[in-house]
């Protein structure tokens, strides 16, 4: 099984539901809105995406979870998605972001100039 | 919509020499402090944004409205071509025949080809503007999708997986929305970073700054302007940061600001993040940051107001004044359409296009303050005239030119700090009196010239109180009298105008004379031309020639001859100059020479007459100092031919004179004067 990666709101999330499963949907829909202040379906998105990574399934309403926390911690080093959404944006939007990315020697220059500014600034 | 596409695309001309001078400043003052910036970036917004602006003597634009929209005033179908009033010598050069050609109404279009070209780039416009406007809210409309999942940390601020950049949303209640993977140490600076921005109130200007980008997007330098906004906004908001804070502090919070940049863009504050700062030029800023010295700080702040003052306001609007001069015009005045009122004490007036020099008048239409305003400036190109007026009356402008060309012909008199107004024509030029004007062909009432106006004047008190033009009195017997007298307004001379002539002849002896007056545009007064007995007989040649009053010293009985005067019109002089005195020496009347000189020895010449009737001439040229000069003996065939090279194939004028009364005068257009001495009644 590939490393799956959840979102830190995510993980709370999915910490949640393994807390009280097995648990039902609208139970998680009234958590996630006293918790969060999330909306019905906004937790139901949330869900459909853990499920969709296999985490939990939903039978009926009811949702119990495939992986054990301790299982999925176990496998998982708790890297965050850092950037879940990369690609939504309309291309042409992407070519106008891409020339501001950096390159490692931009950074390692830049980093290399913030380390030699001493206290009196950088002549 | 093209109306309002021709507006904007007026205001993005004048705002655009705004931005560049921002540029210009920006490049000339890059140390000065960068809030300074975007105070600029607000001033050129302002002059965006706003259709109006004061109008200042110190303003650089080179014009307040590039492209008119409109020649008509008062909305009519008019001839539509596009002029681009650009000021810039290059582009009126240049363009504007460009345009001129492109763009003429034929008569067979049914719409104007500029009305044409407006419409569509009107409409391709709105269809930008709706597509920019389109995606910004296409793009709000997913973020927010994604910000749903968002959870609050405290206070204003969320943390979202959603997100890989932390930014603000919202314009009243604006939130701080945070990646949710930030490491530890990192989200202190951002939220420092981003509660500057929230303090700077950045999340209004720059939502602004790209809702006028949506209006002007087809202007380049606008989008130049909004991504230099863009980064002035993040270089203002470091400074706000670090401004407190030790090298070491800055140090860490430009790790932060490069970890953030490795991993995706810092600030997405506007659903288009495009005019992201590099993070090198934001490092660098931040690194030589230092308190702003003081005489720099002033200077940026002298050279920002300068720049404020200069091109937020517009120049005072110049208005272009045509006038048109019919064909072969010599003086009579011609009046424009147009009616000004000033806004100040003065004007100054400039000589524009097709006005090589000539004179200008104010009319008063409207005046509260009893002001003749009869006098003719001079006015050519580089000689601007100023005059003093009353504020806010409102005057019809005269011209007076010369237009030998065998078209009418179209000048222009440039004025500013003006309203204007088209005349309405049925306010007669002069205050309050009205003014009688002959019906033309055409039905439209002919407005009396100024020179009309004046011999009318000089007339009524010739009628009314015996006085000339110059004040000195006539032999005056009261109206009844006077009415016997007659006058004639013709070109005697023949230099192009008319001449009054005023035939006092109902008089005694001695006060009896025949006056020639011309008109002094230049002063609007009269001056005497000639003055001489009646009747006086013009030629078309140029000579006129007046018998004396009394037949005298040796000459012939009446009816064998009288002596006259000859004058000759001097062109140069703009009078009449003596041109030769003829007066007969009879024998039969006297046999010794007449006097003076006295030649009591002499006697009758008989070997000068030839023809042998007894009488020779004298021809005395030039004013005649009263000496009989033999030398200027001629006999009769002599004189004859003397007359033939004067006057031979010329022909005497038939000048249409009128008796001297009220009906007679009244056509001429001025008004009757109320006379201050008794008049005798009947």
């Amino acid at each position: 099984m590939s490393e799956i990666q959840l979102g830190v709101i995510e993980a709370r999330y999915a910490d949640m539901i393994w807390e009280r499963e097995p648990v039902t949907s609208s139970e998680l829909v009234k958590l996630t809105a006293v918790a969060f202040n999330w909306k019905r379906t906004t937790a139901h998105n949330v869900l459909r995406r853990l499920i969709d990574k296999g985490i939990f399934q939903n039978e009926n309403g009811v949702v119990t979870s495939k992986i054990s926390r301790e299982d999925f911690y176990a496998r998982q080093s708790r890297q965050y998605v850092e950037d879940t959404f990369a690609g939504s944006l309309p291309a042409f939007i992407a070519a106008f972001t891409q020339n501001t990315k950096l390159t490692a020697e931009e950074a390692a220059e830049i980093r290399e100039m913030i380390d030699r500014a001493q206290t009196g600034g950088e002549k | 919509m093209s109306d309002v596409f021709l507006k904007v695309f007026n205001m993005s001309i004048t705002a655009s020499w705004l931005i560049l001078a921002v540029l210009c400043f920006r490049l000339v003052f890059r140390r000065a402090p960068k809030w300074l910036n975007c105070l600029l970036w607000g001033v050129v917004a302002f002059r965006l944004v706003c259709p109006f602006s004061l109008e200042s003597d110190f303003s650089l634009q080179p014009s307040a409205q590039p492209v008119r929209m409109a020649t008509a005033a008062d909305g009519e179908a008019q001839p539509y071509i596009p002029v681009v009033d650009s000021h810039l010598e290059i582009v009126e050069n240049n363009i504007n025949p460009m345009l001129r050609e492109t763009f003429s109404y034929q008569q067979s279009d049914s719409v104007a080809p500029l009305q044409v070209v407006t419409f569509a780039a009107g409409n391709v416009w709105l269809a930008g503007m709706l597509f920019m406007a389109g995606f910004a809210a296409v793009s709000m409309i997913r973020l927010r999708g994604r910000l749903r999942e968002a959870v609050r940390c405290r206070k204003n601020i969320y943390i979202c997986d959603n997100v890989s950049s932390p930014f603000i949303l919202g314009v009243i209640r604006p939130r701080i929305y945070l990646p949710s993977a930030l490491p530890k140490g990192e989200a202190e600076y951002i939220v420092a970073h981003e509660k500057a921005h929230l303090r700077r109130k950045d999340h209004w200007w720059k939502p602004l700054g790209y809702l006028l980008l949506c209006v002007h997007w087809f202007n380049p330098l606008c989008w130049a302007a909004y991504i230099l906004l863009c980064r002035d906004i993040e270089l203002a908001c470091d400074e706000k940061v670090v401004k407190d804070m030790p090298i070491q502090e800055k140090k860490a919070y430009l790790r932060v600001l490069l970890s953030c940049a490795q991993r995706k863009r810092m600030v997405l504050m506007c659903p288009l993040a495009f005019g992201e700062v590099g993070i090198k030029e934001r490092v660098r800023s931040v690194l030589r940051y230092k308190k702003p010295a003081l005489l720099l700080l002033l200077a940026s702040a002298a050279v920002c107001m300068i720049i404020a003052v200069c091109f937020l306001t517009n120049p005072p609007r110049e208005y272009r004044i045509g006038v048109t001069i019919p064909a072969g015009n010599t003086g009579e005045i011609c009046y424009a359409d147009e009616e000004i009122c000033p806004k100040g004490s003065s004007l100054t007036f400039y000589a524009g296009e097709g006005l090589g020099d000539g004179t200008l008048q104010l009319i008063p239409v409207e005046a509260a303050e009893e002001n003749a305003y009869d006098e003719a400036w001079y006015i050519t190109p580089g000689m601007p005239v100023k005059i003093e007026v009353e504020k806010g009356a409102w005057f019809r402008l005269g011209i007076v030119t010369e237009n030998p060309t065998g078209a009418d012909k179209e000048v222009y008199v440039s004025v500013k700090n003006v309203d204007m107004r088209v005349s309405s024509h049925t306010e007669e030029p002069e205050s309050g009196f009205p003014v009688l004007g002959d019906i033309s062909e055409s039905g439209q009432i002919q407005e009396k010239t100024a020179r009309e106006l004046a011999y009318g004047k000089a007339l009524w008190e010739a009628y009314l109180t015996g006085t000339l033009p110059d004040g000195s009195s006539l032999d005056y017997q009261g109206e009844k009298e006077a009415a016997k007298n007659s006058f004639a307004v013709a070109d005697v001379d023949k230099d192009g105008e008319q001449e009054l002539l005023l035939i006092w002849d109902n008089g005694i002896m001695a006060g009896r004379a025949e006056y020639v007056f011309g008109y002094d545009e230049a002063q609007d007064r009269l001056y005497e031309k000639l003055v001489e007995w009646p009747l006086i007989r013009f030629y078309d040649n140029g000579f006129a020639v007046a018998d004396w009053s009394h037949n005298q010293g040796p000459s012939a009985p009446w009816d064998v001859f009288w002596p006259y005067n000859v004058y000759r019109y001097d062109t140069e002089k703009d009078g009449y100059l003596p041109y030769a005195t003829v007066t007969s020496w009879d024998s039969s009347i006297r046999d010794t020479p007449p006097d003076p000189p006295f030649y009591s020895e002499g006697h009758f010449p008989k070997d000068l007459d030839q023809d042998g009737d007894g009488i020779l001439y004298y021809i005395f040229p030039g004013q005649w100092d009263g000496y009989y000069s033999d030398d200027c003996l001629v006999d009769g065939g002599e004189l004859a031919e003397w007359e033939n090279a004067c006057l031979g194939g010329a022909s005497r004028e038939d000048i249409a004179v009128q008796s001297l009364t009220e009906e007679n005068i009244i056509p001429l257009g001025y008004p009757k004067p109320s006379v201050e001495k008794p008049q005798p009644q009947g």
